[in-house]
């Protein structure tokens, strides 16, 4: 199974160019951010309200990264919100959590890894898709979440309103599917906590970047 | 957290006492399931007598939510108040899943 910072990396990917191009980059790192404190949420070794974050179980996952994030988060007390959070994470964690979820999907088998120099001396990597299998059966999943009107599960529904959050549904659902999906997307996205906080986060980090353009 | 287990007509009620945080919305999930197991697949799940529910608790109910869709039977929420009606409300709980002031209200909506 891959994980959520796995999977938003496999959905933000370009296909034919193996880069993300999809969000910019603080926002990604924000979104690698939500996608290890929504994991473990999931694993319940964090519980979250409106107010704040809390650990609840220090019991290390297994995952090397998801346990480095949970030490971070019983290192500094007292409990936090959940947007000091997802911007503390972005600035400390994120490259690491993409370097790690990229080697991960280079390890299944799902990507390969190429090595380039950007003006002949950068180096520049790039994570073009190897198999469309796992990519197709993400997406399959979602499309029925989201087209259909079953409550889907609760790991879909979190992994949705972290795609919405990161404005990737456009990866899973058609111009055409879009509008009528779109009081469904609201209403699912909404659901998650941390989807919730992530969403305010990035729509604010677009908003500080548009700042330049408009004066 | 306490679970005072009743039942009105075909209805299962649970009256929870306590806080769903992560530790009471795994309780909550364990004491739902074993009557999910036995076929009680309506459910009523009376919060009157909670006053914390975090993001844990909000899963464990769409999770039961999910699973009592297969038997044909449904959950429903009675008695939300205060901050765990607020919590409902932030994370528009109240377009997913029933819910009802009074536990005849719920009782009725789940047969």
């Amino acid at each position: 199974m891959l994980t959520f910072a796995e999977e938003i990396v496999l959905l933000a990917l370009d296909e034919r160019e193996g880069v993300i191009t999809e969000l910019p980059h603080q926002a990604l790192h924000t979104a690698m951010a939500g996608a290890v404190l929504m994991e473990l949420s999931l694993l319940n070794r964090v519980d979250a309200d409106a107010k704040q974050m809390r650990v609840v179980d220090t019991a290390p996952t297994g995952e090397p990264i998801l346990d480095a994030v949970l030490m971070d988060l019983q290192d500094r007390h007292p409990e936090h919100s959940l947007a000091y959070w997802l911007n503390r994470l972005a600035g400390h964690r994120a490259h690491e959590i993409l370097r790690l979820s990229l080697a991960g999907l280079v390890g299944k088998g799902i990507l390969r890894e190429e090595k380039h120099r950007f003006l002949w001396v950068f180096p520049d990597r790039r994570y073009p898709r190897r198999q469309d299998r796992e990519f197709m059966e993400v997406r399959a999943r979602l499309r029925q979440a989201l087209l259909g009107t079953d409550l889907p599960d609760v790991r879909d529904i979190v992994l949705i309103s972290l795609l919405n959050a990161c404005r990737l549904i456009p990866r899973i659902l058609s111009d055409n599917e879009l509008p009528r999906a779109q009081a469904r997307i609201a209403q699912l996205a909404r659901l998650d906590l941390i989807g919730q906080a992530l969403a305010k986060s990035i729509r604010e980090i677009e908003f500080a970047l548009s700042l330049p353009m408009m004066l | 957290m306490e679970f005072q287990d009743s039942r009105m007509g075909r209805a299962w009620v649970i009256e929870v006492r306590g806080r769903v945080d992560a530790a009471g919305a795994a309780l909550l999930e364990a004491h739902c399931h074993k009557g999910l197991e036995r076929g009680d697949a309506r459910l009523v799940v009376d919060l009157a007598g909670v006053d914390y529910m975090a993001s844990a608790g909000l899963r464990a109910l769409l999770s039961l939510a999910k699973k009592v869709q297969p038997a044909k039977g449904k959950l429903v929420i009675s008695g939300a108040h205060g901050p765990v009606k607020e919590i409902f409300d932030l994370a528009g709980f109240t377009s997913i899943l029933p819910m009802c002031a009074t536990l005849e209200e719920a009782a009725g909506l789940v047969m």
